[in-house]
């Protein structure tokens, strides 16, 4: 059943007022909004019965998972041939259910992945803690953290989409030069670099 | 050399990305900066439909940024002889100012959605309608692409969904009924509450009792008003729709009186100027002996504003006692009595 909801309430709105850029007024919440209606909408959605068991006759190829059934799609990723009940369908990949589990774990192939942590903002922020002036005394921890996350991930995949290295490098210079400072500021003290020199 | 894959564009923002066949949604999370992006990805062969409709936070947005920006415009110009409060007004004025420009500057708001079997995603970053308008043409026609047709007339869509009969009986379903909520219930027992106390405020001379109503008062205002929103969705009994609009009112009135008073209050209690606001301004101990007056005034002392704070909490006492027995048995929880399964019949006995 074709079933658009409202934008602002999700109560279900009549199909017979929405066309392209028109207006519906929501029964629910009585607030005017545009519905751009797809084709995709008059597809039946609902979930379908499991295909019945079809074994291959002579001369098809068997699923690779339940021998039983004959095969109908090839796994994208592993090259098996499977049979419906073992598909799943990722754009426009077919998969079978196991590599499209593992792929999702894992995490490895880029078209897959759910989330990903943005190394090089974490090595920014942990080099600008100690700039919030409360926790300055943290640059001894948190500097060389910095400079260690930012080689260390210096290779690692960023975003999914297009973004420079510059925030890394930032955070590698910051936390360089606060161990540049912090080095300085000890040897000072020790050889006496800020003592004035009319002191005896 | 920029990693990532090439096969993104940019629809808008950083969150918002073209695929080859799929909308990329990025959502971010983090403190200040983003610490970790979480994909969601839309197939355009999939999606149902897009809806879009214009919020009201680009009034309500504007209003409070006005209601803000007056107060400092007052203290700016009533302070205009000493630097430093010039300065923290001015600066404070000048970003209010620019904030209320930018967003006046930027146009209306809206709320956009996209819509598959599955699920209906709102697409956070489309908050604005020029900015949205073109995205969402662009996400229409990449979607036609893929579904591979001109989008369905009405009456297509009408027959899918039963009959055009059964799809206009839809526009006139009603609310559903009030199920009851215990954040109205409680509201109004506060109101009543707090109305009494409020009423009783100028016969006590007490500064910890002057704290305590005033507290249950801003308790009792924003709960009746956050009710309001949140059970406007349901078919409210009219002494309830009554009751939390005058709480909501109640929170204007209030923010009047209190206002007035607390100007009255920093005249009544300086010794040295009568300029409004001086007794906040000066010290500490000045700003005390405002507080202390108005713990302490009689209704007489504060003349017509003892008036209107006696109003004030008259109208939570009416608005609360209004709208309790409709909270307390809120009409969507009526149901009939249950008809008891008829008695078996007693076997009989078996010699």
């Amino acid at each position: 059943m074709a079933v658009a909801r409202c934008v602002f309430c999700n109560h279900v709105l009549p199909a017979a007022q929405m066309a392209v850029g028109s207006e519906v007024v929501c029964a629910g919440c009585h607030k005017p909004s545009a519905v751009i209606a797809l084709p995709a909408l008059l597809v039946d959605g609902r979930p379908k019965p499991p295909p019945l068991i079809e074994p291959p006759s002579e001369g098809e190829a068997a699923c690779f998972y339940s021998p039983n059934r004959k095969a109908t799609h090839e796994c994208s990723h592993c090259g098996v041939l499977i049979s419906d009940v073992w598909a799943a369908q990722w754009g426009s990949k077919s998969v079978c259910l196991k590599c499209l589990e593992h792929l999702r774990e894992k995490g490895k192939d880029v078209g897959f992945q759910g989330s990903r942590l943005l190394w090089d903002n974490i090595t920014l922020a942990t080099a600008l803690v100690p700039f919030t002036l409360v926790l300055y005394w943290a640059a001894f921890i948190t500097a060389p953290a910095s400079v260690f996350l930012g080689f260390w991930h210096w290779n690692s995949p960023r975003s999914l989409v297009p973004r420079s290295r510059l925030r890394l490098i930032v955070g590698l210079l910051l936390g360089l030069s606060q161990i540049t400072a912090a080095v300085l500021l000890v040897c000072g003290l020790w050889f006496g670099w800020f003592t004035n020199g009319t002191a005896s | 050399m920029k990693k990532g894959l090439t096969d993104y564009q940019k629809l808008l923002g950083h969150s918002l990305w073209e695929g080859p066949d799929h909308l990329l949604y990025i959502q971010r999370s983090g403190f200040l900066l983003t610490f970790k992006e979480t994909y969601k990805r839309i197939d355009y062969a999939k999606v149902q439909c897009i809806s879009y409709g214009r919020t009201r936070s680009y009034l309500w947005s504007s209003v409070w940024l006005v209601l803000l920006l007056l107060p400092l415009l007052w203290g700016l110009l009533a302070n205009l002889e000493t630097p430093v409060a010039t300065g923290i007004f001015g600066g404070l004025t000048g970003l209010v100012l620019i904030l209320l420009i930018v967003h006046l500057a930027r146009g209306p708001t809206c709320l956009c959605k996209i819509q598959t079997a599955v699920q209906v995603l709102r697409l956070k970053p489309l908050k604005r309608v020029r900015a949205a308008m073109p995205v969402v043409a662009r996400l229409t026609q990449l979607c036609l692409q893929h579904q591979g047709g001109q989008a369905p007339s009405a009456e297509a869509l009408a027959a899918a969904q039963g009959n055009v009969a059964a799809a206009a009986s839809l526009v006139g379903a009603p609310k559903p009924a009030f199920p009851g909520s215990r954040m109205v219930t409680i509201a109004m027992v506060l109101l009543v509450v707090g109305g009494f106390m409020s009423m009783a405020d100028p016969f006590i001379d007490h500064f910890v009792y002057f704290f305590v109503t005033g507290l249950v008062g801003i308790i009792s205002s924003l709960l009746g008003v956050t009710a309001l929103a949140r059970n406007l969705r349901y078919q409210l009994p009219s002494s309830l729709k009554i009751s939390l609009g005058g709480a909501a009112a109640n929170v204007l009135l209030s923010f009047v009186t209190g206002y007035a008073l607390l100007i009255m209050a920093s005249i009544k209690s300086s010794t040295t100027s009568l300029q409004p606001g001086a007794a906040f301004n000066a010290s500490m101990g000045a700003s005390f002996n405002a507080w202390t007056w108005m713990s302490s005034a009689t209704l007489a002392d504060m003349g017509w504003i003892g008036w209107l704070w006696m109003l004030n909490g008259g109208l939570a006492v009416v608005c609360g006692f209004l709208g309790l027995p409709a909270a307390l048995n809120p009409p969507g929880t009526k149901v009939s009595a249950a008809t008891p399964p008829p008695l078996a019949p007693t076997p009989p006995d078996v010699p």
